[in-house]
């Protein structure tokens, strides 16, 4: 009775990749479809309705790269309009709406990701194969909140000194050029500060080890084989080219075949996995309290 | 508080106007004006009915007007087959028992073959007539035979011919006239009218028209009306209002054409009396050819604003039974559809429901929402006639004109969004209070690079951009040939958009003006034969770095890394872009593409210096 997150991070790092790699490496509009409504949906699943300008943001991102591939790319024969003598075609924005669902359902898988793997998690996952390699990604990403703090104690401190006006566009810009350019610079200064430290503190004298705290149940190795099997079903029917299409110059999009369609079925299986898991143990602990 | 208020009401008053100035739809007015004409057109038909002693237009057509045939009903009866559904047999009967009787000039002819096919008759006289008669009398028969060219008729002159003559007889002040050095009014007027339906599909005509235009406009008096001779008259308005209106010049709204606040309508109007009907001079009495040719002119107008053909151009097509219709020749925005369908056993010509379907057609403006704007409006009017014999061919015409040729009445409205919404944007800023100046100059460079993308972004629709015309370019120094080939990758793919023989464009000819560039001719030819062109570079005028990224679909790297486009001209490889290219009459363009940077081509190099 774990929810997924409480999984051995090596299940959840393997399901992680098996799922953004599915949906990086095939074009299929259903397979990018089930990508981002799975990805969307387990965000939501864990967050509730928090996070609401953030998948503003997301929205926003996703007619930018929606829109931004017709206006590169103009192959493609169903020409909706000419501008500046290259044709605008349906294909070239069907492709562009294709990849922006690609690229933004994996950002999502990534943002679950980041939330689930915590620094012990990952070094974990990366440990057995290099406790130093670990360690560079432990830092790395813990860079990313770090800055995000510091630049509101930049941003407080600069207010307070009265150097910064937000009463209208262009100064408020401006004020945020500066909190920037104070970010970076604080943070190349940090990073020798860092190693500084790190360094007197004996890092590198001798070879790393690590504490291994997370056990691998029977539960764990469950959901593996079944993420490996869904997996398998899928690349067999990407590779057999069940699941091939072309955008250009015209949109051939057939009826997938038994192959095809069983490819489909077990990615959108594999994408609702964890929902499913988390589901299951809600009700199930609803169920157990019902009887106290 | 109270100042808040007055912001608050002020502003709110501000946003309604600039979002009234932003969609300058005048929907009520125009619909006012367009009852108003057919009130007019109305009063002339009450009149004349009070004057026949007839209690309808059918009966009036079929009393006094058949009395009349070759006498004084023909203007009459195309302005009524124009305006409406009526049955015309007796009429067409009595004009031809009248024709029957003796011979007439060119021009009378003309004009009762023109009142024939008005009333969709098939006679034997509107082909024998458009077969002898055109440009036989000078400039009027050239008019009229125009006219019937217009509609379909066959004839030993074709179209091009008869506008080459009437171009000639162009006087240097830009009008028209039966003789003398200066352009005659009626005459001018009325050389529009038949030039009318090839404004925007000849250049020459085009550039002619609009110089009769400014004579027009020059011309016209201070009331709105026109003088002929010397001598301000309605006739000559009505002939301006006629020409107008089939050039598709909305005279209520052409700045060109309103004097003072007056506009021809007014012209014709002043001269109205009390009974409907119209004088020919100033405080005269009521004079037949004024009020008829004021009826026609409004009919013409009327139809102009419901978006149907001009008025010598008849919903009623005229079917000649011994030789079919040509039509193709007629102009190549006209499309010919001939479907056969026998219709048999009816004795007479009877004009049945004549369908005239407006219909926007949909394969010209479903295409985007920025299309809707602006750009071409098809109205497809289409008229059948049903001919006597068994198993005769029913040709139907469908005649299309293009309106609004212009492509850049959509950038105006998008320039007028752009700023309507930069000026409620400010009045947000304004009403959240946060009324910093630097805010509004902000607003004022975001409105300010919306513009300048709009400016510099030239956006077509795809009917109007692949429009398939050939290009005639009137100062051509001569032609030059172009073809575009693929064989270095014919057949060795199974994708079906790669012709198996390797020709995407067989060698064709296109007529080269002084200066144009290798890529000016490849854009021609993907317009005219609608052929898939993706170039990078190209922004605005300046296309001197132009690259060919891929045509048909093929693109560059599509096999292998060194593969790609390569043009040729006369078996000699430029080492320079396509845009900068200048060509001279001539020259033989080819367009290869090539999988080993052009070694696999046969390639001979400008200028061995380079490499």
């Amino acid at each position: 009775m774990r929810t997924f997150s409480e999984f051995n991070p090596i299940v959840i790092t393997v399901y992680f990749f098996s799922v953004t790699g599915i949906a990086m490496f095939s074009s299929h509009p259903l397979l990018m479809a089930s990508a981002l409504f799975g990805g969307i949906l387990y965000f939501v699943v864990r967050n509730g309705r928090s996070h609401l300008r953030s998948h503003l943001f997301f929205l926003i991102l996703f007619l930018i790269l929606a829109i931004a591939n017709p206006l590169m790319s103009h192959n493609g024969a169903t020409v909706l309009f000419v501008m500046n003598d290259n044709p605008i075609t349906l294909e070239a924005l069907l492709y562009g709406l294709n990849s922006a669902a690609m690229i933004i359902g994996v950002l999502y898988w990534f943002r679950s990701f980041t939330q689930i793997m915590t620094s012990e998690k990952l070094l974990y996952v990366t440990g057995s194969v290099s406790p130093k390699l670990s360690l560079i990604l432990s830092m790395s990403l813990r860079f990313v909140p770090l800055f995000n703090s510091q630049s509101k104690k930049v941003r407080a401190s600069q207010t307070t000194m009265g150097l910064f006006k937000d009463d209208n566009i262009i100064d408020d810009a401006r004020g945020r050029m500066r909190i920037f350019s104070i970010l970076v610079t604080w943070a190349l200064e940090n990073g020798i500060i860092t190693a500084d430290s790190m360094s007197a503190r004996g890092y590198g004298v001798c070879r790393r080890s690590q504490l291994k705290r997370f056990g691998f149940r029977s539960s764990d190795l469950a959901v593996l084989i079944v993420d490996a099997l869904l997996l398998g079903l899928t690349v067999w029917a990407v590779a057999a080219g069940s699941l091939d299409l072309s955008f250009y110059p015209t949109v051939s999009f057939e009826a997938p075949d038994t192959l095809g369609i069983c490819g489909i079925a077990a990615y959108m299986l594999l994408v609702l996995l964890p929902v499913i898991i988390d589901l299951e143990v809600y009700f199930h602990w609803r169920y157990l309290r019902s009887k106290i | 508080m109270k100042t808040k208020l007055l912001t608050g009401l002020l502003t709110s008053f501000l946003t309604l106007l600039v979002i009234l100035g932003a969609f300058p739809v005048c929907a009520d007015s125009a619909e006012y004006t367009v009852g108003e004409v057919e009130r007019l057109a109305d009063g002339i038909v009450a009149y004349k009915l009070e004057e026949a002693g007839a209690d309808d237009v059918q009966e009036w057509i079929n009393g006094s007007l058949t009395d009349g045939a070759g006498v004084f009903s023909e203007w009459y009866i195309v302005g009524l087959s124009q305006s409406g559904k009526y049955d015309f047999s007796a009429y067409e009967k009595a004009l031809l028992d009248y024709l029957g009787e003796k011979s007439y000039n060119s021009v009378s002819r003309e004009k009762y073959a023109l009142a024939l096919c008005a009333v969709g008759s098939s006679d034997i006289f509107i082909s024998e007539t458009a077969a002898s008669s055109i440009g036989a009398q000078g400039i009027m028969s050239l008019i009229y035979g125009l006219h019937l060219l217009n509609n379909g008729c066959s004839s030993t002159r074709t179209v091009d011919s008869v506008i080459d003559e009437l171009l000639a007889l162009q006087l240097d002040d830009g009008g028209w006239a039966l003789w003398g050095e200066y352009g005659d009014i009626d005459v001018t007027a009325m050389t529009l009218q038949a030039l009318a339906p090839y404004y925007h599909s000849d250049e020459k005509v085009g550039k002619a028209i609009d110089r009769a235009l400014a004579l027009l406009s020059e011309r016209q008096e201070q009331n709105g009306g026109y003088q002929s001779f010397g001598s301000p008259n309605p006739e000559s308005a009505s002939q301006v209002l006629t020409a107008l209106s089939a050039l598709d010049i909305d005279c209520l709204e052409d700045e060109r054409f309103i004097k003072n606040g007056n506009t021809v309508i007014d012209g014709i109007k002043f001269y109205s009396l009390d009974d409907g009907s119209y004088c020919h001079v100033m405080g005269g009495d009521s004079n037949a050819t004024a009020t008829v040719q004021a009826y026609y002119s409004y009919v013409s107008y009327i139809r102009m604003k419901k978006g149907l053909t001009p008025l010598l151009v008849f919903d009623y097509k005229s079917v000649s039974v011994t030789e079919p219709v040509t039509v193709s020749t007629v102009t190549a925005s006209q499309v010919t559809t001939a479907s056969t369908t026998s219709t048999a056993s009816t004795v007479s010509v009877i004009m049945t429901t004549s369908t005239v379907t407006a219909n926007t057609t949909s394969a010209a403006l479903s295409v985007t929402a920025l299309q809707t704007a602006s750009l071409t409006q098809t109205e497809t009017v289409s008229g059948q006639a049903a001919v006597i014999t068994d198993n005769t061919t029913v040709t139907s015409i469908v005649y299309s004109t293009s309106r609004n040729s212009s492509n850049d009445g959509y950038k105006v409205k998008v320039i007028f969004i752009i700023i309507g919404a930069g000026v409620v944007l400010s009045i947000i800023l304004i009403l959240t209070g946060k009324r910093n100046y630097k805010n509004f100059i902000a607003v004022a460079v975001a409105a300010a690079a919306g513009i300048a993308f709009v400016l510099f972004t030239e956006i077509h629709s795809a009917d109007d951009y692949y429009n398939g015309e050939k290009l005639h370019k009137e100062n051509a120094i001569g032609t030059v040939t172009m073809t575009i080939r693929c064989d270095t990758i014919a057949g060795k793919t199974d994708k079906d958009y790669i012709p198996e023989n390797g020709i995407i464009l067989d060698v064709t000819e296109f007529d080269l003006v002084e200066g144009e560039t290798v890529y000016d001719i490849l854009r021609e030819a993907s317009r005219t034969y609608k052929i898939h062109v993706e170039n990078k570079g190209n922004s605005g005028s300046a296309h001197g770095m132009v690259y060919i990224a891929g045509i048909n679909y093929i693109y560059e790297n599509d096999f292998g890394d060194l593969s790609g486009w390569v043009y040729h001209v006369n078996g000699i490889t430029p080492s320079r872009g396509c845009g900068d290219y200048k060509l001279s009459a001539g020259d033989s363009i080819e367009w290869l593409y090539t999988c080993e940077l052009g070694h696999d081509l046969d390639e001979v190099y400008e200028n061995e210096n380079v490499f």
